[in-house]
């Protein structure tokens, strides 16, 4: 199935603004996020050295705010968009 | 305004009048607004809000002017390098609205002093530029039960999001965590955005107009002119909230 990830800030300055990437039947926002991770040499920016999401990601799907902690137990359909945000920090 | 005798000799406020009408401008009048960063997004929320005839504004912020501030904080010149942000921002606002108090603090935001300032406003912009201070001064301005205008930018991005104590999520309830930090590129016209966003946030609330940005990010992008909206709830397990009875 096909999924796509749209990136903001930072994320998008490494991962691009949007991605379209395939995935296998059943695969979580987690799996999306890994998969991501891995087109970039940033990588690190998203997952850490156990491929859990950073506490910092934000993550929009289907409106809704999905803590990094609870992106395994989602499981995406065909045709899904995931937004990447990080917070931004400057003034 | 038809048939309405007009309150200002002055026209200074002619044009905003019909939209707020002469209750909103004296509620403006008789306000305080709280704007912690004399910076990117300082620069246009100060200016709106002095502008707009907010009748008191206390600016803080303890940097001096760098060269390198001027693509964005237009509220100092390259004349005034090396002065104290505060006062340069007092100096300005002065000159655009000489009617308006000015209070320039430049001084470091901490426990102490975000007490104080939190005191005397009606509300607060978070022009800041690390979530270090700008936890503290969300937590102060939470314990008095008054608005914080959070606003924050990187590139070509930016966020923003009115925190009403008791009404909306907190700032730990919608920032967990924060990404590696360093030094921050950024086109002053993002701060622009922000900062201006940030200034009709308070224009909204001290008037009682429109729909504050309340429970939800604004997420928006210059470079694809996009924009989103997260819906932000209270956090499970939110240390600030479960301490503040919330």
């Amino acid at each position: 199935m096909k999924v796509t990830i749209r990136c903001y800030a930072r994320f998008r300055d490494a991962f691009g603004e949007e991605q379209e990437i395939d995935l296998p039947p059943g695969s979580t926002v987690r799996d999306a996020v890994i998969t991501l991770a891995k087109t970039g040499p940033d990588a690190e920016l998203l997952v850490d050295d156990a491929q859990n999401i950073r506490s910092y990601v934000m993550i929009m799907y289907h409106d809704e705010r999905i803590s990094p902690i609870d992106a395994g137990l989602i499981t995406l359909a065909d045709g899904d968009l995931i937004i990447l945000f990080p917070p931004v920090s400057g003034g | 305004m038809k048939g309405e005798k007009p309150l200002y000799k002055s026209s200074r406020f002619e044009r905003q009048l019909p939209l707020i009408g002469s209750e909103g401008q004296k509620k403006l009048e008789n306000s305080t607004v709280l704007i912690a960063g004399a910076g990117g997004l300082g620069s246009p929320a100060a200016t709106y809000l002095a502008l707009a005839g907010v009748g008191e504004i206390i600016i803080v912020d303890d940097d001096n002017i760098q060269e390198s501030n001027l693509n964005r904080q237009f509220l100092h010149s390259a004349a005034s390098v090396g002065r104290r942000k505060a006062y340069s921002a007092e100096s300005t606002l002065h000159e655009l609205a000489p009617d308006a108090s000015i209070i320039a603090h430049p001084i470091r935001i901490d426990r102490t002093s975000a007490r104080q300032l939190v005191r005397d406003a009606d509300i607060v912009i978070d022009a800041l530029d690390n979530y270090e201070t700008r936890f503290i001064l969300h937590d102060s301005a939470w314990a008095v039960g008054i608005p914080y205008i959070h606003g924050a930018i990187e590139g070509f991005s930016g966020q923003l999001t009115s925190i009403i104590p008791g009404k909306s999520p907190c700032l730990s309830c919608l920032i967990p965590g924060t990404p590696p930090g360093g030094k921050i590129p950024v086109i002053g016209a993002t701060a622009g955005v922000i900062g201006s966003m940030q200034a009709m946030e308070v224009i909204k609330f001290l008037t009682g107009t429109g729909t504050m940005i309340t429970g939800r990010l604004l997420i928006w992008d210059g470079l694809s002119g996009r924009s989103e909206y997260l819906k932000i709830g209270r956090r499970k397990n939110c240390h600030f909230c479960s301490d503040h009875g919330e």
